[in-house]
């Protein structure tokens, strides 16, 4: 004996001759807001002032998500984040059912938050494309090839600098893995081309350096000289360029 | 009266005295069994160490009818000293092996002038470097005249499997026309230079300075301030995985380079190199940070 598929409504919402809503679709309203006719007649009765606020947020949610500029994913955390809650609010106060006047508060309350979230986030979104990172890494070259102590190398970012620092982390390596050890010791000092004030000593590596970059003019070239035992064979390697203010 | 009282009071103390002895046997019994159960000290997850040593390097570590001498055995017998483990007579280590008897365990511990490099630490530990040293050249009476690099462009230069000497010999092939000969072990290559077929051997100067002294008779002499590639830190090997007892051998070594043991035993192994430079200190004893840099890592990070 085979069971009948359930039936609300008169409607058939599965089985051979159900709509082609689609599994997953049912699943997912199913999921999260019941059967899908229970949710249909809740929608109408939601209220015509419920969707200007939804919509709203909906549409500045979009437009942060369209103009997110290219960057290291952690300084996005904070606008995605408010977008999300953003979208969660609004649809909460969407399907959120009208009734007493107390709760009535609450809804203003959240239509507001929502709003000022997604507003929050469009601005940090735009304020990122303006100020954020900017990860240079894959687009910045070092002279290739074993270096010994004095060796001076070539550091070239291929990108404007359209922010006002440069970060920058270098590792060094021994070349000459199987007859040295001379990593721990090993150094470099670095400069902006034609900017000595810029100069940083002894840096080690995997240690992070800044170089200012205010009023450069051009491509980004930092000049780099190895100190290292005399002998020791060894390859510097940028691990990390950042661009930022 | 007075009799039979104090043979009454001594019988009155014979179960005291028997119980006394008694309860003294128990406690000496307890005591043995005690010694007797409490672990044997462990080091490297071994209750007894076995060492790997050169037996063919004067100065450094040599045998000679079963009589060691050289500054790998002096700092040897000042590690035994440090740690309360029992220790097997050292077992003697080509160069070659040196990795290879770690990694398959027929020797918990290597000190065999044992350079440090980055290769090397992906496979094992090292708690060093307990000497800094760099690669020269030995020459015989022919090489009476070599006093620079420039002076051996063109002859045959002798070093050994096994070591980090052979890939700084191959460059300096190409800058001074040098012929690298390599050939199984040292005594080889001094056994070639003896004889005049080979114009100098090139390895780690610490150990050239120990042939120099050894065959002091047949004219061998190390050509001063003439050195290739980089700088060689000697280092004691250890199989990885005991991070608390390496840990424990890099605190002790720290301590015992700043020591005037360890520059009396650099003195005695090694008086042809510390009479020659008189800075040798300063070129040849590791600093702190240069241990910390190389002890007990797992990957090559400063």
């Amino acid at each position: 004996m085979r069971a009948e598929p359930p039936t609300q409504g008169g409607t058939v919402t599965s089985g051979d001759n159900s709509p082609a809503i689609g599994f997953v679709g049912k699943l997912f309203l199913s999921v999260f807001v019941g059967d899908v006719v229970e949710f249909a007649d809740k929608a109408k009765s939601w209220g015509g002032w419920n969707w200007p606020p939804f919509l709203l947020v909906v549409s500045l949610g979009s437009y942060a998500l369209i103009s997110a500029p290219d960057g290291p994913l952690r300084q996005f955390l904070w606008v995605y984040l408010a977008i999300v809650a953003a979208v969660g609010l609004a649809l909460v106060r969407l399907i959120s059912p009208s009734g007493e006047k107390r709760a009535r508060h609450w809804r203003v309350l959240m239509s507001a938050t929502a709003v000022i979230c997604a507003v929050a986030g469009t601005i940090g979104m735009d304020h990122l494309s303006e100020h954020g990172e900017i990860d240079v890494t894959g687009r910045t070259g070092i002279t290739a090839g074993t270096v010994t102590n004095g060796s001076r190398l070539r550091l070239v970012v291929d990108s404007p600098a359209d922010r006002s620092r440069l970060r920058l982390t270098l590792t060094i390596r021994d070349a000459a893995r199987s007859s040295q050890f001379c990593a721990p010791e090993t150094r470099y000092s670095a400069q902006l081309r034609g900017n000595a004030s810029t100069r940083v000593e002894n840096v080690e590596s995997g240690r992070t350096i800044e170089f200012p970059l205010g009023g450069l003019q051009g491509e980004i070239d930092v000049r780099i000289t190895l100190l290292t035992d005399e002998g020791c064979l060894m390859n510097l390697f940028v691990e990390d360029a950042v661009l930022h203010d | 009266m007075a009799a039979t009282s104090k043979t009454r009071r001594s019988a009155l103390r014979l179960p005291g005295r028997v119980f006394g002895i008694a309860a003294a046997v128990a406690l000496l019994a307890n005591l043995a069994s005690c010694s007797s159960t409490e672990p044997e000290p462990e080091f490297l997850g071994a209750k007894r160490i076995t060492v790997a040593m050169h037996n063919d390097l004067p100065g450094i570590s040599y045998s000679l009818n079963y009589d060691r001498s050289g500054l790998d055995f002096l700092l040897l017998q000042n590690v035994q000293g440090e740690l309360d483990v029992a220790f097997s007579d050292p077992v003697d280590v080509s160069s070659g092996d040196r990795v290879t008897q770690l990694l398959e365990r027929k020797a918990d511990m290597t000190i065999a002038s044992f350079s440090i490099t980055a290769e090397r630490m992906d496979l094992i530990d090292f708690v060093g470097p307990y000497l800094k040293t760099r690669q020269g050249f030995l020459v015989g009476p022919a090489g009476a005249d070599v006093q620079e690099l420039e002076d051996l462009s063109g002859t045959r230069i002798c070093t050994w499997q096994g070591t980090t000497s052979q890939e700084a010999l191959d460059g300096i092939r190409d800058t001074s026309g040098a012929e690298p000969v390599i050939l199984t072990d040292a005594s080889d290559c001094i056994e070639q230079l003896l004889t005049g077929q080979v114009m100098a051997v090139s390895t780690d100067q610490a150990i050239l300075y120990g042939f120099a002294r050894h065959y002091e008779k047949e004219g061998l002499r190390v050509v001063p301030d003439v050195t290739i590639g980089a700088p060689q830190y000697y280092g004691i090997g250890l199989p990885k995985g005991h991070p608390a007892d390496c840990r424990k051998l890099e605190a002790w070594l720290k301590k015992h380079v700043g020591t005037s043991t360890w520059i009396r035993d650099v003195e005695t192994s090694l008086p042809a190199l510390t009479e020659e430079n008189r800075a040798w200190i300063s070129s040849h004893k590791p600093k702190p940070e240069e241990i910390e840099a190389r002890s007990c890592r797992d990957s090559i990070s400063p």
